[in-house]
C-alpha cells in the first residue's frame, strides 16, 4: 500500500503519547504520598518487641515505623515502661472518648499498616481502635467481644461443634436455686471462671455443692474489686463448667484476613495444681512437647475449629486445649499472642513470633518454623502461702545455670504474696533453653530444689 | 474309709479375705479344703494368730534349706490342691516351696523369680518386645565407668531402682550427673546396709532405665495353666509425685477408669505381653501400666494380687478376687463381673516432710462421708514418719466407694481436705 500524509498522521501521535510518558517515568516526582509503614501497638510495647521489628526490617531491607497509642493516665512499671525513646510515634488517648480517639488517629489513616495488641487487657482498647482504623486489616470488634469473654466464647464453642469444649452455666448471683440448678445440671466438679477476667484470676475448682456455693460467694464478692483494680468494665458473670480430666497444652496460631490459619507448635503446660498447689497458675510451660504427629494434627484441628468459632481474623489466637480421652477440648481462646511465646519460639524454632504477628495481620505470609533448634521453658515461682515476701532464696545459683536465659523478678522483699485465683502475680519467672531435653530438665530439676520462697 | 483332707497351703500367713475365699469355695464346690499356712521359722511366731483364726496347721520351717521345706511339707503333698500367697515380699519364699510340690499346678519357681527381679524383668521385657519397655541398663558400682554407661544407654532424667527390694524402697529419679553421682552411692550404700543386716550374700545391683512421661494404670489379671489371661479392670494411679511430694508412692487409686474400650485393649495387650515374657503361669499378676504417647509401657509386674485390690474389684464390680486367685490355681475359670456397681479410690496420705507423728486430725470425719468404706492408720502418734523411698509406710489409707463418679470425686476431695498429717516441731 502506497503510504499518504494521511496514515503517517496516526504513528506520530504514538510517538508523542510515548514521549510524554517517557518523560514522566524519567523526570523525578517527589512522592507526597505518606508510606504505610507504621506498626500501631495499643497500650502496650516492650523493647523485644522492637528490636524484633527492626531485626526483621534490617534483614529484609525494610522500615517499619513503630508506633505506640496509649491512655496517658494509664501506669507502667519498671517492666512495663514502652521504650519511649526508641518509638517512631507516640500517641496518646483517652480511649472512653470518640473524639479523642478520631483525633489521635485520623491523620494517620493511610499510614498505618497494622494495628496490633499485646495482652489480654488491651483487646477492649484494641476494639475502640478498629473503627477509626478502618484502612487497615484487623480482626472483627465482635470476634474480640468472643474471644476476651468467656462466656461468649463457651457459646460460639458450643454452637460451633457441641464437642470443642465442657458443657457450662453463666450465673450472675448466688442463691440457693442457682446452686441447684448447676447441681441439676453439670456434672462436678466444675471450674468457676468470672467472664473478662485475664489468666487464672478468681478461677476455682469446686467438687461438691457446699464448695461451689461457698467460692461463688467468695468470687462475687471480690470480683467488683478486681474490675476495678484491672479496668473491668464488664456486668459481673461467672462461668461454670464441667472439669476436663487431661493434660493440658497450648499453642499460638496465625489467622490471616481471609482465615488461613498456621500453626506454631504446641507448648505443654504443667499447672500450679499438680505440684501440691490449690491453684491454677501455668507453672512449668514447654516446648517441643512429646506428642506424636497424630495428636499434633488432631490438637490443630481442635485449635483451627475453636478459632473459626470465633470468627477471628488478621490476628494471633493463642489457644489453651485440653488432650482428653475423648480428644483435644479447648479451655479457652484469647485474640493475642500467648505469654512467653515470643521467647519459647525463638529458642526452640528461631521464629520471629513478634513479627509473625505483625505479618498475619497485615495479610503477609508468615514464617513458621518447625524444625527444632533446642527445647525450651518458662517457669513461674509463686510462694507456697499468701502473706508478706521475707525471702527470695537461690537466684544466684539460678543465675549460674546453662539454660537460664531470662529471669523476671516480679516481687521484692515485703511485698504481699497472693495465689493467682487472688489476683496475685508470681514472685518471679524464668525462661531457660537447651539444646538438649535431658539438659533442661536437669536445670529445671535444679532450680527446683534451690527456690527458696518464703512468705510469713 | 473317710475321705482324706484336702489342703489349701499359704505361705508365711492368711488375711481373713484369704480364709473367706476358702470357705466360699468350699461351699459353693461342695469341698472341705482346710487352710495350711507355712510360715518362715525365722519370721515372728504366727501362732495366737492362727489359733484364733482357725487355722488348721501352722508350719514352720527355714525357706533357705530345701530339706527343712521337704520335711515340713511331706506329711501334705499329696494332699495339699493349691497353694498362694498374698503380698510381694511372700514371692520369693513362695519360689522356694514350688520345686516340693511338683503335682499342682503353680508358676515355675524360675518365672516367679524373674517376676520379683526388677533386672530379670526387665531384660525378659526387651527380649519378649523391646517396644513393652524403657531403655536401661544394670551397674554393680558407683565407679565412673558405670556413671558413663548410664549416661550413654539411658540418658536423663532416668530413675534408679535396686534389684530385690521391696515396692519402691530407694527408687531415685536422677535428673542430671551430679544427682546421678550423689544417688548411686547413697543407694549402694543403704543396699550394702540392708544386705548385711539381711545376711545377703549376692552382689547388690541397680537397675538404671529411663523416666516414663505419662500417666500411671495398674491391672490385675488371672493366667491359668495354659496361659489363657483374663484381665480385671484397669486402675487408675496417681503417684505422690503429681501431688508435689519427691516420691513415688501410689497416692490415690480409682477404678473403673475412664479410657475408651480401644485404649483399654492396648493396655490389656501390653499387660498380656508383660506376663507372656515372664513365662507366667497358674497365677494372678499385677501389672503397672504407663500410659505415654508412644504406647502403653510396661513399668513393672508382680506375681501376686495388688494392693488394695480385693477391696476395690469387690465394691466396683463385686469381682471376689481371693476367691478368683484360688480358682486359677485350682485350675478353674475365675469370675470377673463385667457390671459395674460403683466407683472405688483408695487414697495413702503420708506426711509431707520426714518426722515423728504427733497427730492425724480429721479422721473422725472422714468416717461420716458418704463414700466411706474403711480407714486404716499404719502409724501411730510417736512413731517415725518416712517416705516411701526410705522405706515407709503411708501414715493411712482411705477407701471410698460411691454409684456417682462425681460424689466420690467429691468426698476424695474432702477426705484431702479433713486429714491433716501433724509432726512433732524439731
Amino acid at each position: 500500500m502506497k503510504k499518504t500524509t494521511d496514515n503517517l498522521l496516526v504513528p506520530l501521535a504514538l510517538v508523542g503519547k510515548l514521549y510524554d510518558h517517557m518523560i514522566r517515568v524519567v523526570k523525578h516526582v517527589p512522592d507526597d504520598k505518606p508510606k504505610k509503614n507504621i506498626i500501631l501497638y495499643i497500650g502496650k510495647v516492650y523493647p523485644h518487641m522492637v528490636e524484633a521489628i527492626r531485626a526483621y526490617g534490617k534483614k529484609h531491607d525494610v522500615t517499619y515505623r513503630i508506633g505506640l497509642l496509649y491512655d496517658p493516665k494509664q501506669k507502667f512499671t519498671d517492666q512495663t515502661r514502652p521504650p519511649f525513646d526508641d518509638l517512631d510515634i507516640i500517641l496518646t488517648c483517652d480511649f472512653s472518648s470518640d473524639e479523642s480517639l478520631q483525633k489521635a488517629l485520623s491523620s494517620l489513616q493511610d499510614e498505618i499498616w497494622v494495628v496490633t495488641v499485646r495482652g489480654d487487657d488491651m483487646i477492649p482498647r484494641l476494639q475502640r481502635v478498629i473503627p477509626y482504623v478502618p484502612y487497615v486489616r484487623t480482626p472483627t470488634e465482635k470476634s474480640l467481644s468472643w474471644a476476651s469473654d468467656k462466656i461468649l466464647m463457651r457459646q460460639h464453642l458450643k454452637r460451633y461443634n457441641p464437642a470443642l469444649s465442657p458443657n457450662f452455666l453463666i450465673v450472675e448471683k448466688v442463691d440457693k436455686q442457682t446452686i441447684k440448678h448447676i447441681e441439676d445440671t453439670l456434672v462436678f466438679p466444675v471450674m468457676v471462671k468470672p467472664a473478662g477476667l485475664a489468666a487464672s484470676r478468681l478461677v476455682g475448682m469446686c467438687y461438691h455443692k457446699e464448695e461451689l456455693e461457698s467460692f461463688l460467694k467468695k468470687v462475687f464478692k471480690e470480683i467488683d474489686a478486681v474490675y476495678q483494680e484491672t479496668g473491668g468494665n464488664w456486668t459481673p458473670k461467672v462461668l461454670v463448667e464441667e472439669f476436663i480430666e487431661g493434660q493440658m497444652y497450648s499453642l499460638d496460631a496465625f489467622v490471616s484476613p481471609s482465615g488461613k490459619i498456621s500453626y506454631c507448635p504446641l507448648v505443654s503446660i504443667k499447672t500450679g495444681k499438680s505440684i501440691g498447689f490449690d491453684d491454677f497458675f501455668g507453672y512449668l510451660q514447654m516446648t517441643p512437647p512429646n506428642l506424636n504427629t497424630d495428636s499434633v494434627a488432631a490438637a490443630e484441628e481442635a485449635a483451627g475449629q475453636g478459632i473459626r468459632a470465633l470468627g477471628l481474623r488478621a490476628t494471633t489466637a493463642h489457644v489453651e486445649l485440653f488432650k482428653t480421652e475423648q480428644g483435644w477440648k479447648i479451655i479457652e481462646i484469647g485474640a493475642r499472642v500467648g505469654g512467653f511465646r515470643h521467647m519459647l519460639y525463638e529458642f526452640s524454632f528461631g521464629m520471629n513470633h513478634t513479627m509473625n504477628d505483625v505479618l498475619t495481620r497485615a495479610g503477609k505470609k508468615v514464617d513458621v518454623k518447625k524444625k527444632i533448634q533446642g527445647y525450651s521453658a518458662a517457669m513461674k515461682f509463686f510462694g507456697k502461702k499468701e502473706g508478706k515476701l521475707v525471702k527470695i532464696g537461690g537466684i544466684k545459683k539460678i543465675q549460674e545455670l546453662k539454660s537460664l536465659e531470662r529471669l523476671y523478678i516480679n516481687q521484692k522483699v515485703g511485698d504481699t504474696c497472693k495465689f493467682a485465683q487472688h489476683g496475685g502475680t508470681s514472685v518471679f519467672n524464668l525462661v531457660l533453653f537447651h539444646k538438649d531435653k535431658s539438659e533442661l530438665l536437669a536445670d529445671i530439676r535444679r532450680i527446683e530444689q534451690t527456690v527458696d520462697i518464703q512468705v510469713e | 474309709m473317710p475321705k482324706q483332707k484336702e489342703y489349701i497351703l499359704f505361705i508365711t500367713s492368711v488375711s481373713n479375705k484369704g480364709i473367706e475365699a476358702v470357705n466360699t469355695y468350699n461351699k459353693k464346690k461342695g469341698t472341705s479344703y482346710k487352710i495350711v499356712v507355712l510360715r518362715d521359722k525365722n519370721k515372728k511366731s504366727w501362732d495366737l494368730i492362727a489359733k484364733k483364726k482357725n487355722i488348721h496347721a501352722l508350719l514352720t520351717c527355714d525357706f533357705n534349706k530345701p530339706h527343712d521345706i521337704e520335711k515340713t511339707l511331706s506329711p501334705f503333698k499329696t494332699t495339699i490342691k493349691a497353694a498362694t500367697f498374698y503380698g510381694d515380699g511372700n514371692a520369693v519364699l513362695f519360689a522356694k516351696i514350688v520345686p516340693h510340690l511338683p503335682y499342682i499346678n503353680l508358676p515355675s519357681a524360675q518365672s516367679l523369680e524373674w517376676s520379683t527381679d526388677k533386672i530379670a524383668m526387665r531384660q525378659l521385657f526387651e527380649a519378649y518386645d523391646k517396644t513393652i519397655t524403657p531403655s536401661f541398663t544394670i551397674v554393680k558400682d558407683a565407679e565412673e565407668k558405670s556413671i558413663e554407661k548410664i549416661i550413654k544407654k539411658v540418658g536423663f532424667p532416668l530413675v534408679i531402682k535396686p534389684a530385690g527390694l521391696a515396692a519402691s524402697l530407694l527408687v531415685t529419679m536422677c535428673y542430671h550427673e551430679d544427682e546421678l553421682r550423689a544417688s548411686l552411692k547413697k543407694v549402694f550404700k543403704k543396699i550394702q546396709k540392708i544386705y548385711k543386716e539381711n545376711n545377703r550374700t549376692t552382689v547388690p545391683k541397680l537397675l538404671v532405665e529411663q523416666f516414663m512421661e505419662g500417666e500411671m494404670y495398674s491391672i490385675d489379671a488371672y493366667v491359668s495353666r495354659t496361659g489363657e489371661v483374663v484381665f480385671c479392670p484397669l486402675v487408675y494411679v496417681k503417684t505422690g509425685k503429681a501431688i508435689g511430694f519427691d516420691d513415688f508412692f501410689g497416692y490415690l487409686r480409682i477404678t473403673p477408669t475412664q479410657l475408651k474400650p480401644t485404649t483399654l485393649q492396648k493396655a490389656q495387650v501390653v499387660a498380656e505381653k508383660a506376663i507372656h515374657a515372664m513365662n507366667l503361669r497358674s497365677t494372678v499378676a499385677h501389672i503397672e501400666l504407663m500410659r505415654t504417647e508412644d504406647g502403653w509401657k510396661v513399668i513393672e509386674l508382680g506375681p501376686r494380687i495388688g494392693g488394695f485390690r480385693h477391696e476395690m474389684y469387690a465394691l466396683s464390680f463385686g469381682i471376689d478376687h481371693s476367691l478368683n486367685d484360688l480358682y486359677t490355681r485350682l485350675g478353674e475359670k475365675p469370675f470377673v463381673g463385667k457390671k459395674q456397681k460403683a466407683f472405688v479410690a483408695v487414697l495413702n496420705f503420708y506426711a509431707k516432710k520426714e518426722g515423728i507423728l504427733k497427730n492425724v486430725v480429721g479422721l473422725r470425719k472422714v468416717k461420716k462421708l458418704e463414700s466411706f468404706q474403711a480407714i486404716t492408720q499404719h502409724i501411730q502418734t510417736g512413731q517415725k514418719c518416712l517416705y516411701a523411698k526410705h522405706g515407709g509406710k503411708s501414715v493411712c489409707n482411705v477407701t471410698l466407694s460411691h454409684k456417682s463418679r462425681p460424689k466420690l470425686l467429691a468426698d476424695i476431695r474432702r477426705t484431702e481436705q479433713m486429714i491433716s498429717i501433724d509432726l512433732e516441731e524439731k
